[in-house]
């Protein structure tokens, strides 16, 4: 069966023909696949790639600590947690900090280069890649709210204090980017060339 | 116009594919036969279960900002947070940013992700349901992408990993609360389906409205 000629209702999902404007149940309007959401998509993760530098060399974390003011980029402080013995909370830190984001990136840019410059890239494998980037993403906000809640917990004065750096906020603004960009690609639209 | 026969179709939401999805039965589900998204799945009793996981997921929340947090001493100084204490620091040291977005976070769309499932799970419980029922499972979807909740709790532990070492530290009240509150949550969530729920809601409100239009029509031929 092709759904070429059908519209379903993206909010109670019943389906219409294509020359309906409106839902005839919940009255909502009947969008179509727009090519707008390829430029908001690139708009997103551009957006995104330019707060992945400050995100990575600013630092994320001040410590203040019987006088002694120590700061630590997102590396610096995967570096110092191996250090320490802590091989586990390292590789999460490491995983969910540097590693996804990178990955995920060059996912959301092969979706993007792929649809732009129409190159022919197996649907199944760009829908794979899409389901991937979108349920993995959010998890890098882990260390942002790490720091968040440590900067929170942690003020005892001069004995020991933590303050987020200005890298937490550049962070979380850089994943909420890269969600909303993947969040504007379109999945259906790697099938339309597959039917053809 | 929508289609008739089309009512028990999907167009799958990844690969736009139409797929006739039939009355599940308990437990089963339908997957899209070319891409392979699980497209709805019936559980058992979802209603309730989500319904009743919900309603416990709120009394967990509710009860986690209440109490005492965590603890911490060190070096004989002694300091306890509740969970809303951990963002009202930040605000006092002028981070209001960061500190918007960790209410945003923590309890913010948590709350109204809750309280957002348990009116409309209780609405098709009660048969109330309406055309705009069908807004409300939108936002709910809206809500449920934002959410990070559980992230956050998997960050309270690494951050308590962290400074385990440097201060001792003790769980309160407020701490387990708020696991629970994650733990039934991801309950609720797990028995939530969107198209059974947009499929319910359509069902209901045009049982509703059948005999009020078999009435209307009766009254108009006999004046």
């Amino acid at each position: 069966m092709s759904a070429k000629h059908l519209l379903s209702c993206h909010h109670c999902m019943l389906i219409h023909d294509e020359n309906s404007l409106h839902c005839s149940f919940c009255h909502a309007t009947l969008h179509r696949p727009e090519p707008l959401n390829l430029q908001r998509s690139w708009v997103f993760l551009l957006t995104a790639l330019l707060l992945y530098f400050p995100a990575n060399l600013l630092p994320i974390m001040i410590t203040n600590s019987l006088g002694t003011r120590t700061s630590n980029t997102i590396a610096g402080g995967v570096m110092l947690l191996w250090d320490h013995g802590s091989y586990f909370i390292a590789s999460i830190i490491f995983i969910a900090s540097l590693l996804v984001p990178i990955a995920k990136f060059i996912a959301l840019f092969a979706l993007c280069l792929s649809e732009t410059f129409d190159l022919r890239l197996d649907a199944y494998n760009k829908t794979t890649i899409y389901r991937m980037t979108e349920y993995v993403g959010r998890w890098s906000m882990i260390d942002v709210f790490v720091v968040a809640f440590l900067a929170g917990f942690i003020q005892m004065g001069e004995i020991m204090s933590i303050y987020p750096g200005p890298a937490a906020l550049a962070f979380a603004a850089m994943v909420i980017f890269t969600m909303l960009a993947a969040n504007s690609i379109n999945p259906k639209q790697f099938w339309d060339k597959h039917d053809e | 116009m929508h289609i008739d026969s089309l009512n028990n179709s999907v167009i799958c939401h990844q690969c736009g594919l139409l797929v006739d999805v039939p009355l599940l039965q308990d437990g089963s589900s339908a997957n899209c036969p070319r891409c392979a998204k699980v497209l709805t799945k019936r559980h058992r009793n979802a209603t309730d279960h989500v319904l009743y996981f919900s309603i416990s997921a709120l009394l967990c929340l509710l009860y986690s900002v209440g109490f005492g947090f965590l603890e911490m001493s060190v070096q004989g100084q002694v300091r306890q947070i509740t969970l809303m204490e951990s963002v009202t620091t930040l605000f006092s040291l002028q981070e209001m940013a960061l500190g918007t977005l960790m209410t945003v976070i923590i309890v913010g769309l948590p709350a109204i992700y809750v309280s957002l499932l348990i009116y409309l799970v209780g609405s098709i419980k009660l048969k109330r349901v309406s055309r705009h029922s069908i807004d409300i499972l939108t936002v709910v979807g809206y809500v449920r992408f934002w959410n990070m909740c559980e992230i956050f709790f998997l960050g309270i532990l690494v951050s308590m990993v962290k400074i385990a070492g440097l201060a001792h530290i003790e769980i309160g009240e407020s701490f387990w609360a708020y696991a629970f509150f994650n733990f039934f949550l991801f309950a609720a969530i797990m028995h939530f389906d969107k198209v059974q729920l947009a499929r319910a809601i359509r069902e209901l409100t045009w049982e509703r409205e059948r005999p009020r239009q078999d009435s209307t029509n009766e009254a108009s031929r006999v004046g």
